[in-house]
């Protein structure tokens, strides 16, 4: 008995200093964000996705933030007299499709070496071949000598009796943007290649029609705009914030 | 006088240890399933073997199919030299196993009798049916190979192998 009753106690101390890191963690990244808002102009009014909570009379919530166009919101948030935009790496994730949950070297006895990357959560029924339940199953790099040359990229529709390889429309790599021309697939493949090595490289594929859209324009790309001037960008937890005045 | 009272105690204390058993487990046991879902999400099919027959189905054509992607066109954006650390961001949600294969693709053709034309004719002729898009396209091709063998055997042959390199943990 004389046990039992300090082990209790120093169960219930833990339990009870568990449960208070958690919710201190939670309550800094709210707090941090209000902290943020806070030093904004008076008056100041932010968009924010659904994912986050609202701050009465400083945030709006937006759906489908990060998949509208420049032009989509732009009056909508004049109308609403927004005068700051917040994107997180979280709102942009879901658009999404990331390549390289599996990477295969290909050699063929032509001596050609290519490297295949697939996705357990490909990009489904796509409009490029006529079978339903097709996907693009995978994307191929040929990557030359040194290994921060890509020279070429194709990306692989596949259903139970097609198949069809197409170039992507546009490519993002090594700080370098390419315009494929002529029989492309509508796609853009943005490259981490911060590796040396290709088989550490992901590939995220995302389809051309989201290509103006704000979370690639502005979030992945930093694009310039007159109506969406970079603010500020920080973290907040894991999330990584970056904040524009709307003008 | 002392036995009912330390009973009581005995019987609150067990109390509060199935209490914060309970607890704890309602706390750790979405945590856990989370983690493994986040970790250990298994493909509906084995990726690899996916990877093997999508080579093989165009596989006389392989070369030829990569050769379609080639960069030609370059521009640089000064504004877009961000976009990798932007990207490294955004991964930062992405969490799976990966899985490294090395494959090699073999190609060949055996007419048993056949001359090296005969074969080099069955060669293009595959090649023509793999790019071929439509079925008739693909039912003239099959009507030309008959008629090339004239009878005699074929054995086009695809052979891809792999073996796995590596798995990592594709936490950032």
């Amino acid at each position: 008995m004389k046990i039992i009753i300090p082990m209790v106690l120093i169960i219930l101390v833990a339990i009870f200093l568990f449960s208070q890191s958690q919710d201190r963690s939670h309550q800094k990244i709210e707090g941090e964000t209000e902290k943020l808002l806070n030093q904004l102009p008076q008056g100041s009014m932010t968009v924010i996705s659904t994912e986050w909570e609202e701050v009465h009379g400083k945030t709006v919530h937006f759906p489908d933030l990060a998949r509208l166009s420049e032009i989509d919101v732009l009056s909508v948030f004049k109308k609403h007299e927004i005068t700051h935009l917040l994107l997180t790496s979280a709102d942009i994730y879901p658009y999404l499709s990331i390549y390289g949950d599996s990477v295969s070297f290909v050699k063929t006895d032509e001596n050609l070496g290519v490297f295949r990357y697939a996705s357990q959560n490909p990009e489904i029924n796509t409009n490029m071949l006529t079978e339903e339940n097709n996907q693009l199953s995978s994307i191929y790099l040929v990557v030359g000598e040194p290994l921060t040359q890509l020279t070429s990229i194709i990306c692989e529709f596949l259903s139970e009796d097609q198949i069809q390889r197409l170039p992507p429309e546009e490519i993002f790599f090594n700080k370098q943007s390419f315009v494929n021309e002529g029989l492309t697939c509508p796609y853009v493949i943005f490259i981490d290649s911060t590796s040396d090595n290709p088989f550490n490289w992901t590939l995220v594929c995302v389809p051309q029609s989201l290509r103006d859209s704000i979370g690639i324009r502005f979030y992945l790309l930093d694009e310039p705009s007159e109506s969406f001037v970079s603010f500020n960008s920080f973290y907040i937890g894991d999330k990584y914030v970056k904040l524009w005045e709307v003008k | 006088m002392n036995k009912p009272k330390f009973r009581f105690i005995y019987l609150v204390l067990i109390f509060s240890l199935c209490s914060v058993a309970f607890w704890i487990g309602t706390q750790v046991v979405p945590i856990f399933f989370t983690k493994i879902l986040q970790t250990k999400t298994s493909a509906p099919e084995n990726p690899n073997h996916s990877t093997l027959l999508a080579i093989a189905r165009r596989g006389f054509v392989f070369e030829y199919d990569m050769k379609k992607g080639n960069l030609r066109q370059e521009k640089l954006e000064t504004s877009q030299r961000n976009f990798e650390t932007n990207l490294k961001m955004v991964l930062a949600y992405h969490h799976v196993e990966r899985q490294m294969f090395n494959v090699t693709l073999q190609r060949s053709i055996a007419i048993p009798g056949g001359t090296p034309e005969q074969i080099d004719a069955y060669h293009q002729l595959i090649i023509e049916g793999e790019l071929a898009t439509s079925i008739s396209q693909r039912q003239t091709i099959e009507k030309k190979k008959k008629e090339l063998l004239n009878g005699a055997k074929v054995a086009p042959f695809i052979q891809t192998n792999s073996t796995m390199v590596n798995t990592v943990n594709n936490i950032r």
